[in-house]
């Protein structure tokens, strides 16, 4: 069972909702702290050195309500994780994970500086959501919680034995191995391996890729277990995560199609039809054309998520970190959607064209 | 053979392939020539007692361009390329592979692909073209006849792959005709971005030229694979009767 400790000044009998509501779903034991001149930092010292406490859940702002004693810390939770990260960077503190919780509401006066305020924490939630949300956020939870326990030196046991099989690029190998604090390697491994494209890919783009429209398809499944499941991660946050190695598709492809085509330079409708020769699966069916030109489908949108030629999409201005973090585009399709909302959002040398496809 | 030994005897060449790759991307990152540096997927294996280490690099894209003169139809606007190819070389113990071993030997197999994508102004209409650059190996050493007689390298136009690209099957009034197979020098990832901005990115080319480190990568993969090929090409003129053989093999026209 997962102690968690949960810091917010508002009163227990309105956290009791969200206690029980994320204690409900998985074992995990959820324990009120009232925030006051600091006090929880020796709360969560102890705790992680004795091993009884597995993570922290912060309120954004701890400064509004004051306890039955009257008393009220004068700080918010972003002064409350800073310390406490500082203290983990420095060994003071044993490294476990925290979580911002918070409201919409509140939320929106950081929306500027989102980025800078997330990156103290490993993952943010929001109150409101809570009723809906609780299952997929306590699976999250205990998913980062987990990785914090098994982060290892070895890269076979943070990123699963699969990996052996592959070339992981020596940054990725360099940071998991290195003697960045523990905070920081997890949150590497999270933010720029599981949630960008890359090495490891996502179901809508491991959908894609195979040319399949999995939302239609009953034997995608099957797909998965039976043919994929060598090529899926099995590293940390895999319990919430699911990803495949984006070279293990590709052998595996290698592999059925004999090479007579690669993966990226065949049609949606020759992909399926290859896999379904290979695999005896009937109920495949290819992602149709649409309004695309292309069906040599390779990412997904990022703002509709369904499947583009790369090609055919408007290169996001995002900026990768990493050499081998995949480039993100937005489809034609979210671009006549969302109009000059989107523009922004699309890479400065790719605006014009943008606005050229808008207009004609 | 453990694997640590086979890198350490098949030279920097193929164990480092991933950070010059990184290198040369960030380079051209400078110069905002990629809208997308692909991906890169080395294998190594072992076959009949020989080594063999391939690189896949896929799904390099080019910025899109609107300074390409003379394109038709005239509605095409801008123009991106895409790169996509396999190199595999081969290995054999005790042999410096590019001193001893002629190009045709070290280089087992190698398939270029440059398809350009086209588009018309409203991005609704999209227009091909692809080049292709292969090494011949059909009958290496079968004694049969090729139907067209290829140079080991070549690169020609079209091709099967161009109808393929085509997903519309709508060729306008163009007929695409197999294509002459023309004699290149090989090309590995380096040479064939070179390749291709030296065509299609004049102005980006000639920047780079410009610039020692883009200079220093030409050099050194010229090196290894120009220089072995042009020095074997000469030998048709000269003594050695195996080397002679050789430059055949890279031209059959040689009378």
């Amino acid at each position: 069972m997962n102690r968690i400790l949960l810091i917010d000044d508002e009163t227990p009998e309105n956290l009791d909702a969200v206690k029980t509501l994320l204690s409900s779903v998985l074992e995990q034991e959820i324990i009120i702290l009232h925030p006051y001149q600091f006090n929880e930092l020796d709360v969560i010292s102890e705790g992680a050195e004795k091993g009884d406490l597995d993570g922290a859940i912060i309120d954004l702002r701890l400064d509004q309500i004051v306890n039955k004693a009257g008393e009220k810390a004068n700080y918010r939770g972003i002064t409350l994780a800073n310390e406490i990260r500082s203290r983990q960077m420095s060994d003071d503190i044993k490294g476990i994970p925290l979580f911002l919780l918070t409201t919409a509401d509140k939320i929106k006066n950081y929306e500027q500086s989102i980025d800078s305020l997330i990156n103290l924490f490993d993952f943010y939630f929001k109150k409101d959501n809570l009723p809906d949300d609780h299952q997929k956020v306590a699976s999250i939870i205990q998913s980062i919680i987990h990785a914090y326990k098994n982060l290892s030196k070895e890269k076979d046991q943070c990123l699963g034995g699969e990996v052996k099989r592959i070339g992981v690029h020596s940054e990725i190998t360099d940071v998991i191995g290195g003697k960045m604090p523990k905070h920081q390697r997890v949150q590497f491994i999270l933010r720029e391996l599981i949630l960008k494209s890359g090495p490891l890919i996502s179901e809508s783009v491991l959908a894609a890729r195979l040319g399949v429209d999995f939302k239609n398809s009953d034997d995608w499944s099957n797909l998965k277990k039976t043919f994929l499941l060598e090529c899926g991660y099995s590293g940390l946050f895999s319990s919430h995560w699911n990803r495949w190695w984006s070279e293990l598709i590709q052998k595996w492809w290698d592999q059925i199609s004999e090479i007579k085509t690669p993966l990226q330079l065949a049609t949606a409708s020759e992909r399926v039809e290859i896999i379904k020769n290979s695999t005896g699966l009937d109920n495949l069916n290819p992602i149709e054309k649409g309004e695309n030109n292309s069906t040599k489908f390779w990412a997904v949108c990022k703002k509709l998520e369904i499947a583009i030629d790369p090609i055919e999409g408007f290169r996001s201005n995002q900026t990768n970190n990493y050499l081998w973090q995949e480039q993100e585009y937005y489809s034609l399709q979210a671009l006549r959607e969302f109009h000059e909302e989107l523009i922004p959002f699309i890479h400065p040398l790719e605006r014009t064209m943008a606005w050229d496809a808008l207009n004609g | 053979m453990v694997e640590a030994d086979f890198w350490k005897w098949s030279g920097h060449f193929s164990s480092n392939f991933r950070s010059q790759y990184d290198r040369f991307s960030l380079l051209l990152n400078n110069y905002r020539i990629l809208r997308n540096p692909g991906t890169v997927r080395e294998d190594s294996f072992e076959l009949e007692g020989k080594y063999f280490n391939s690189i896949h690099v896929s799904g390099v894209q080019f910025r899109w361009t609107e300074r390409v003169r003379g394109i038709r139809p005239k509605d095409v606007k801008s123009l991106s390329i895409e790169l996509n190819m396999n190199l595999t070389r081969c290995y054999e113990r005790g042999k410096k592979y590019f001193d001893e071993t002629g190009i045709p030997d070290h280089i087992s197999e190698l398939i270029v692909q440059i398809d350009i994508h086209g588009k018309t102004k409203d991005a609704k209409k999209y227009y091909y073209n692809s080049w292709h650059l292969d090494q011949d190996v059909d009958d290496k050493g079968s004694g049969g006849r090729q139907e067209y007689p290829h140079p080991l390298f070549h690169l020609h136009n079209g091709g099967r792959h161009l109808q393929e690209l085509v997903e519309s099957e709508d060729y306008g009034d163009i007929c695409i005709f197999p294509s002459p197979r023309i004699m290149h020098l090989p090309l590995d990832y380096f040479l064939a971005v070179d390749f291709i901005l030296s065509n299609f990115y004049p102005n980006d080319w000639y920047a780079l030229r410009e610039d020692n480190q883009y200079i220093n990568f030409m050099k050194k993969t010229q090196i290894v694979y120009w220089k072995p090929f042009i020095g074997s090409m000469n030998d048709f003129w000269g003594t050695d009767a195996d080397k002679k053989k050789k430059a055949v093999e890279l031209l059959p026209q040689y009378a």
